[in-house]
């Protein structure tokens, strides 16, 4: 699928790019402007870069793939992610920002007596996050270079140059241009890759959504078996019988002709109709839940998705950067319509591809190629292949355009997290508390750096180990491995320690280790099973068919908070007050309490 | 204040002359942090309320969705059902207005909190 308008695009949004890191860079004097852009980025500026940080690969790519493959299910995607952003205004916005620090380890340091153990084991968490969620970048990275521009450079496969190119001039652009450059191009990058979704959105409402939906057809997805497989079971209760039951006389006679050459371990691809997980006795359709989720998982995705943005440290960076707490509300408000109106885009999106996919497919042999009986191979592929169809090259380029503009803002925003929390709260806290402001600013783009190269390694390594093949959906499950270990390590702590004064220290610090080592614990079962690690049927099979482990270690990160805090016998300390009135006072009270004690421990 | 002996997390009981005057030292006045805990309980009131709608809707549509076949299951507007239109549109509209109000009642909170303090 390889176009002249694509890699166009896709170059001229990296010059773009570039040119905005270098004018930045002389605003990165000290550490308050390359982190945090001096802290007086507005509302609407703020929004749409929350925005490109949060729309990942997965939310440009993969909410219209899911809605394609499974209807409602995969609105639940939708759902889960944008309104993700309620509890963040509720609960966290604007104390955030009244508090006044660089990042979460900042917060915990602060908020817990100046404790380095909770700041240290912060930082142990954001990095573990900010890996959780730069790896499905990668994987993306590669996927959409392959997929979109197809060719690879130095001896490279197009999967590993996507990764490559994509981790240079990431590091190349965050390094030199700190918060406020990285800040301008999310703002860009996420006016890209939302204008490139309102294209694709506009064009299938102009030309009709269709009423795949509302026809309560099956709903039919396809499948690589072998011949052996086909044919197995009792006659009528075969896959070879309900692919035919569902298929083109035309799209079936390619299968018949598999059958008939009579070898068993030849793998042929049909087209079936679903199972539905949650009422096993109805027709599978697209207007209906549980393609995806059975009643359980029904509930944790989504409890999954609600609470781990409120955990995510490159989105909660953002949050320091307002001027107040009431613009934080406001910037939040902002992303909140702009995320509610993407995912409706994408969900539309994934609807319409049921129409025109069967319809306009056969006409283009590219996009043919990526599909057996008129339904998609790959459901991720449905918005670059719907820009096409509907926009020929150009739609396709512009698409590629976005892809590509998603996966930069979000790695952006990941990086300077990590940085921050590298360079600011490691290295100018206990390395070097007394060096020079270019120093720390130097820091921290090392910190870039090497974050940057860690990531290239992850890039590279995980189709190395057979993860690519052990998940069918690997950006979208990765992503949200990323939001179930955010929600368990930092949002009860998150909750607890603003709104709930006797949480101490030691509370926060086991809450956090629960949470987040609970979280990452279930996540290794379920890799270990999903490799084949675990034998069917074994407990450790068992523990990890939990594919999404938030319902239950949130709750238990709380009690665990809630017991130990009783438990520790230790007063309420005179800080607490001054904390207080950080985190619930007026913008005044909370930035002149912020300076006194600024200024008492310099005195000390 | 500054000649008490306080207890804190890190420490247990020091004299304050060992200890970072930035964490013993009360820099609010009793006066401001009454104001504070007003503040306080009264964001919180409105914070859990609104977040008692927000979690209660958004979990009610995975239980009616194992429940109730009038909301999954029967074609209602256009060919489709209530939990189609809810995941498709309604609750990106209802999540988005429920933020609208809650930002227009804490920022008035906030400033008839000042309007009271000066």
């Amino acid at each position: 699928m390889i176009n002249f308008w694509a890699i166009l695009m896709v170059i001229l949004l990296v010059v773009v790019t570039v040119v905005i890191s270098m004018n930045s860079r002389k605003f990165n004097s000290n550490t308050a402007n390359f982190y945090l852009a001096g802290r007086k980025v507005g509302f609407l500026t703020n929004a749409t870069a929350i925005c490109g940080d949060y729309f990942s690969a997965a939310s440009f790519l993969g909410v219209a793939g899911a809605v394609y493959a499974s209807g409602v299910d995969g609105m639940w995607y939708a759902i889960g992610f944008g309104a993700a952003f309620v509890p963040v205004v509720l609960f966290l916005a604007s104390p955030l920002r009244k508090f006044g620090e660089y990042t979460i380890p900042d917060f915990l340091f602060a908020r817990f007596g100046k404790s380095h153990k909770a700041r240290v084991i912060g930082v142990v968490m954001v990095q573990l996050i900010c890996i959780f969620y730069l790896a499905p970048q990668m994987v993306g990275a590669g996927s959409t270079w392959d997929v979109l521009v197809g060719v690879g450079f130095l001896g490279m496969t197009p999967y590993q140059t996507g990764v490559v190119a994509t981790v240079a001039i990431m590091m190349f652009y965050v390094a030199l241009g700190g918060m406020k450059g990285t800040t301008i191009n999310q703002m860009i990058q996420f006016w890209v890759l939302f204008t490139a979704m309102f294209l694709v959105f506009a064009l299938v409402l102009v030309n009709g959504v269709g009423n795949y939906a509302a026809q309560n057809v099956p709903l039919t997805n396809p499948s690589t078996v072998t011949v052996a497989k086909l044919m197995e079971g009792e006659e009528g209760n075969r896959i070879y019988d309900k692919a035919k039951s569902v298929m083109t006389p035309e799209g079936f006679a390619k299968v018949e002709e598999a059958v008939q050459q009579g070898d068993p371990n030849a793998t042929v691809t049909v087209v079936v109709p679903q199972a539905n997980k949650l009422h096993p006795e109805r027709t599978m359709v697209m207007q209906e839940p549980g393609h995806r989720y059975d009643w359980l998982n029904q509930f944790s995705m989504v409890l999954a998705l609600v609470l781990g943005t409120m955990g995510l440290p490159h989105i909660m960076n953002r949050y320091y950067t307002n001027p107040s707490g009431k613009v934080a509300r406001l910037t939040t408000l902002w992303v909140l319509a702009f995320v509610a109106l993407f995912y409706i885009m994408s969900s539309v999106v994934g609807l319409g591809g049921r129409r025109f996919i069967p319809e306009l497919a056969g006409a283009d042999p590219a996009v043919a190629g990526l599909t057996v009986d008129g339904v998609l191979l790959k459901s991720d592929q449905i918005l670059p292949v719907m820009g096409k169809l509907l926009f020929g090259e150009f739609g396709l380029g512009y698409v590629a355009a976005g892809a590509f503009a998603a996966m930069f803002s979000t790695v952006g925003g990941l990086l300077i997290a990590s940085a921050a929390s590298w360079g600011h709260d490691i290295y100018e806290n206990y390395i070097n508390p007394n060096a020079p402001e270019w120093k720390k600013v130097l820091v921290g783009k090392i910190a870039v750096v090497l974050m940057s190269l860690f990531s290239l390694l992850v890039g590279l390594g995980i189709p190395a180990i057979g993860l690519d093949k052990a998940y069918p959906s690997l950006i979208a499950m990765m992503v949200t491995w990323a939001f179930a270990v955010s929600g368990g390590a930092f949002v009860p702590m998150l909750l607890s320690s603003i709104w709930w004064k006797k949480t101490t220290r030691n509370g926060a610090i086991a809450g956090m280790i629960v949470g987040g080592g609970g979280s990452i614990f279930f996540i290794i079962m379920n890799i270990l099973k999903e490799t084949g690690v675990f034998a069917p049927g074994s407990i450790g099979a068992t523990i990890g068919a939990l594919n999404f482990p938030s319902i239950f270690v949130v709750p238990l990160s709380f009690l665990t908070i809630y017991l130990v805090s009783i438990a520790d016998k230790n007063k309420m300390p005179v800080y607490v007050n001054n904390i207080w009135a950080r985190i619930h006072g007026s913008d005044e009270l909370s930035e002149r309490v912020r300076l006194q004690m600024q200024q008492a421990e310099q005195r000390a | 204040m500054s000649d008490t002996v306080i207890p804190t997390q890190r420490s247990g009981t020091r004299s304050v002359e060992e200890q970072d005057p930035s964490l013993t030292t009360q820099f609010v006045t009793d006066e401001e942090l009454e104001v504070v805990e007003a503040s306080f309980r009264a964001q919180r009131k409105l914070s859990f309320t609104f977040g008692f709608y927000f979690f209660f809707v958004t979990l009610l549509i995975p239980f009616l969705s194992g429940t109730a076949e009038w909301w999954y299951g029967t074609p209602l507007v256009f060919g489709l059902t209530l939990n189609f239109w809810t995941t498709l549109l309604l609750f990106h509209v209802f999540y988005w207005l429920l933020a609208f109000v809650f930002v227009k009642r804490a920022n008035r909170l906030e400033e008839e909190q000042q309007k009271t303090r000066k």
